[in-house]
């Protein structure tokens, strides 16, 4: 009589349920410093990767910056009637500058009027005092301030450093608060220095002390490349509380163009690279920029666009993590 | 009673802790039951999102004597009810719970048989069995690199999923009637993952590509175990248990795959177009060896009868297991996350034999336990690492319920 039971028993082994989707992984912990991707079609308005092109303007050397609103204030040189000046266009996501392939009628506005003078690279700092405007010319690195970013039209204060032995002439550069302070960093001779800036002086800071002569905080041979370049620093602080700086950079090996990564725990010694690129698009990338961005990072880069007329150069962007497929592009804003 | 049960496992489970606990079965026995374990677990405060894992278990065990020897054998099956089987094979550099993500969810089927040839001695042994996963993908035809939506690709799937099986041992000794000591012996076993992947076919009218990719992995593997423990009734309703396991985690091996690729495609013969970059072969990948370390587990448990009457027992159990994690601190590039664990457990059993003649006998046990995942930072050595440091922390909880019948 008992044994007659178990068919019932047994049977209620078939009361299981069905299975279901996973869950897609969560995005992992992340450095926010790449490897990046490049952006892709519905990513952007006009043509992936750009975010500001056009073969008049030639759009390069990009900085960002958030605003009060957090919307992405991107700044750019550009070519205005054969002359360089400074632009700024706006977009909530990082991503719909106005400026791109598709003309709504409207320009990135002017920040730095155009001028004889050659700019070979520039970078826009906000601070709690406001904003700076730093601009490389062959013979000077000057900065200029602004109370809301949208013009830097005011007296320039020229910044001169001592010479030193690795160095030549300065070819870009980078620009960081860290610990209350303004460093500069300097690359030139395919080697980056560091310098603190007091009032319109640019000290160097040596990462090895001890040592005779003032050392490069990246040296030429770093990770896989031959010569760095287009340093730029940001400094974050890690999960428990470490201050880490990070550098994005160009690095060249045999020609061909790479973005690189390199960090210090802290704010002084000289940068880690990290072994392999972080971006590499095989287009020419300069001047790259990363800038933290809704739980990820966006890489800002100019590099050569060919539109099978000319090739001229653009600023394109890449994302962080790059496995992540970021939200069709936002509508256009403007102030 | 937190898994301190190698001298005292006294249902089905034992085919588990101890196959040689199986020769007390005294009848036909029958068991069914379901546990749900969930796993709350982050990484710098962000939830991992690892799916819980839960699924039936029953058992079937008969009993009687060969000669004089009293004998039993047994079979258990784990049967998941959301996957039959799980893998996922990840960078080495991606962080990922190890020991938790997607581990369990597999069938699991174990048979044993056990003796008991002295009064005070008892022998048993079994096979358990888990299903691994091979798999191929072919795709030939012709890809539209222009115009995506008008490629015409065809493919064929073959995937198996086949057992593997590995060994359980264990002996228990009675040296007298309040004390039992017992040895179990596990098995390592490792589920592979093999898969390989052809494409093939005309790429734009342009040229023609070729990539064939093949994958090798290990997605789950559990080290071998020796475990001892002892079971003392300290009083007439009160059963104290320690087990010490050691657990040879050294022997683990790298679930990051080991990869195999060629890639084959021409350059047109006009050149490329604008715009279109042909892919290289990826670099190789260097695997890092996990380096786990040997742990000794210990488990101690206790259980009070609160009720006992000649039909109706209801006992009450508690438990804790303190597990030092296996894995190194992963300072480098590698991401294999886990931390050091305090497991709580509580239980209670009612168990009412000959309360109707024509009913078997009924035992229903509940099951809870807790993990507390201890929050450890990890730290990178190179400021440079894209990953950086980060925080695991989390908790674990597991309910289950069994009802055995004895016919």
């Amino acid at each position: 009589m008992r044994l007659k039971l178990l068919p019932v028993l047994l049977l209620a082994c078939a009361c299981s349920t069905l299975g279901s989707e996973s869950e897609p992984r969560p995005l992992p912990p992340s450095s926010g410093a790449g490897p990046f991707r490049k952006l892709a079609a519905d990513e952007v308005p006009g043509v992936a990767p750009y975010v500001l092109n056009s073969p008049e303007a030639k759009y390069r050397s990009p900085s960002a910056a958030l605003d009060t609103q957090g919307r992405v204030s991107l700044y750019a040189i550009a070519t205005i009637e054969g002359q360089d000046a400074v632009v700024r266009s706006l977009a909530s996501d990082g991503r719909s500058f106005y400026g791109t392939s598709i003309d709504i009628g409207r320009k990135p506005a002017v920040v730095l009027a155009p001028s004889a003078r050659r700019l070979l690279s520039a970078e826009v700092v906000k601070s709690a005092a406001g904003w700076s405007l730093y601009t490389l010319t062959e013979d000077a690195l000057e900065v200029r301030t602004s109370q809301d970013g949208k013009g830097f039209d005011g007296p320039a204060m020229r910044l001169f450093w001592s010479p030193t032995s690795w160095m030549g002439g300065v070819e870009s550069f980078g620009v960081a608060e860290m610990g209350g302070e303004v460093r500069v960093y300097l690359a030139g001779n395919c080697q980056i220095g560091e310098t603190r800036r007091v009032g319109e002086e640019l000290v160097w800071i040596d990462p090895v002390s001890g040592t005779p002569e003032i050392e490069p905080v990246l040296p030429a041979k770093s990770g896989e490349f031959d010569c760095v370049i287009d340093p730029q620093v940001t400094v974050t602080e890690t999960v428990d509380g470490q201050a880490l700086s990070k550098m994005f950079y160009i690095g060249k090996t045999n020609g061909v163009h790479g973005v690189g990564f390199a960090g210090r725990f802290g704010s002084d010694g000289a940068f880690v690279p990290n072994p392999l690129p972080v971006f590499r698009s095989k287009a020419l990338e300069r001047e790259p920029f990363v800038l933290s961005f809704d739980a990820g990072a966006l890489l800002y880069l100019d590099l050569d666009r060919n539109d099978n007329k000319e090739i001229y150069r653009s600023i394109a962007a890449g994302t962080a993590p790059a496995d992540r497929t970021l939200p069709v592009y936002a509508p256009y804003v403007v102030d | 009673m937190g898994n301190a049960c190698v001298a005292d496992a006294r249902d089905l489970s034992a085919a588990y802790y101890n196959p040689s606990l199986m020769s007390e079965r005294k009848r036909f026995e029958a068991m069914l039951g379901y546990s749900y374990a969930s796993h709350h677990l982050s990484l710098s405060g962000r939830d991992s999102n690892i799916e819980p894992v839960r699924g039936f278990h029953a058992g079937l065990a008969t009993a009687g004597t060969f000669g004089k020897v009293p004998f039993a054998f047994g079979v258990a099956l784990h049967l998941p009810d959301e996957r039959i089987s799980r893998v996922r094979a990840l960078r080495q550099e991606e962080p990922r719970w190890e020991l938790f993500d997607s581990r369990n969810q597999r069938i699991y089927f174990a048979s044993t048989v056990a003796v008991a040839p002295l009064p005070w001695l008892e022998l048993g042994a079994g096979l358990a069995f888990m299903s691994s996963t091979r798999g191929r993908v072919d795709i030939t035809g012709n890809a539209n690199i222009f115009n995506t939506s008008s490629s015409t690709l065809r493919h064929e799937v073959d995937a198996d999923l086949t057992a593997v099986r590995y060994p359980q041992f264990g002996v228990l000794v009675r040296p007298t009637n309040k004390v039992a000591l017992g040895l179990a012996y596990r098995g390592a076993f490792q589920l592979e993952l093999d898969l390989k992947a052809r494409l093939q076919g005309d790429l734009g009218k342009l040229t023609t590509a070729y990539y064939a990719l093949e994958s090798y992995s290990v997605s789950a593997f559990l080290p071998a175990q020796i475990a001892f423990g002892g079971s003392w009734a300290v009083a007439p309703r009160v059963r104290t248990n320690l087990d010490l396991t050691y657990i040879f985690w050294s022997s683990y091996v790298s679930p990051v795959p080991k990869l195999a690729v060629e890639l084959d495609i021409p350059t047109p013969k006009e050149g490329w177009p604008v715009g279109i970059e042909p892919p290289t072969t990826p670099t190789p990948v260097t695997i890092v060896p996990i380096r786990m370390r040997d742990r000794i587990v210990p488990h101690i448990g206790v259980e009070f009868d609160a009720v006992s009457t000649p039909t109706f027992v209801l006992q009450l159990r508690a438990g804790y297991e303190y597990a030092l994690t296996p894995i190194p601190p992963q300072r480098g590039i590698t991401n294999f996350v886990d931390t050091t664990r305090h497991t709580f457990s509580i239980g209670v059993g009612a168990n009412a034999k000959d309360w109707i003649p024509e009913l078997p006998d009924v035992k229903v046990d509940l099951v809870g336990t807790y993990s507390a995942m201890v929050t450890t930072t990890i730290r990178k050595d190179s400021a440079a690492d894209l990953v950086g440091n980060y925080v695991a922390a989390g908790h674990l909880w597991n309910m289950g319920v069994t009802t055995s019948f004895g016919f």
